[in-house]
């Protein structure tokens, strides 16, 4: 299962909103995938610098791609804390 | 020296401070990993640990280095809240997929700048979480105590 969002955020996607969507991610058995649609950088999301070494920056898109059985929960609790984070 | 242990350095001259005293909870609570704080006196950034740079912020105010394969991977992140001084006070001298040891120099600091435009100066080393699953930190260097640019801080070490 995978969601396509646009990062909002003017420096992109950095430290703080990082750590939070790595601590969420990090809670599930299930493999999440970040890829940089710009760049095509993939890194694993509950990986804090993996997350920050893809460099993504304002504008650019990102896809979540979770693979296991809580997927779309998954999906859903990252998007509201991108949202509540001004990410997306 | 245990070929199992890596080594972590202070990245600049100043005075150690428990992460948990860092004025910010993402660092405070641990939220980007377990590490140490050195509130610098000396305004060349250098490289905490050898290993290859994975990020570096364009803004010059964050790094991660990867030691080695599925080894621990180290956040330095110069200051607190410096994300909003988009790149104002720093120079960033290193970039992505450099070897660095502790010689190398990271970042150039404007130190009055960031004092007094920032939260704090705190420059953060943390270990990211998801890479220490086989390793702990053993420290070294004690809140509070001085230390100088390339003096052994704490250690990763094979659980």
């Amino acid at each position: 299962m995978e969601k396509t969002f646009k990062i909002i955020d003017p420096i992109g996607l950095h430290a703080r909103p990082v750590a939070k969507l790595s601590k969420v991610a990090a809670n599930y058995n299930d493999e999440v995938t970040i890829v940089n649609l710009r760049t095509r950088g993939t890194g694993n999301l509950k990986s804090i610098l993996s997350v920050m070494s893809l460099g993504v920056k304002t504008n650019d898109e990102i896809k979540i791609v979770v693979k296991g059985s809580k997927a779309e929960e998954i999906l859903e609790v990252l998007e509201k804390e991108m949202k509540e984070d001004k990410l997306i | 020296m245990l070929q199992k242990e890596i080594l972590v350095y202070s990245p600049v001259d100043g005075v150690v401070k428990d992460l948990e005293k860092v004025d910010d909870e993402v660092f405070s609570k641990k939220m980007v990993g377990d590490g140490m704080a050195i509130v610098p006196q000396s305004d060349v950034v250098y490289s905490p640990i050898k290993g290859k740079i994975i990020t570096s912020f364009h803004t010059g105010h964050a790094f991660g280095i990867k030691t080695k394969k599925n080894g621990p991977q180290l956040l330095v992140h110069i200051g607190v809240d410096t994300v909003d001084l988009e790149g104002k006070g720093f120079r960033r001298l290193s970039v992505v997929d450099e070897k660095v040891t502790k010689k190398n120099k990271l970042s150039k600091i404007d130190l009055p700048f960031i004092e007094k435009e920032a939260t704090a100066s705190d420059v953060i080393l943390a270990a990211d979480p998801e890479s220490m699953k086989n390793y702990k930190i053993e420290f070294v260097a004690q809140d509070e105590q001085t230390v100088k640019s390339g003096d052994l801080i704490f250690k990763f070490v094979k659980k």
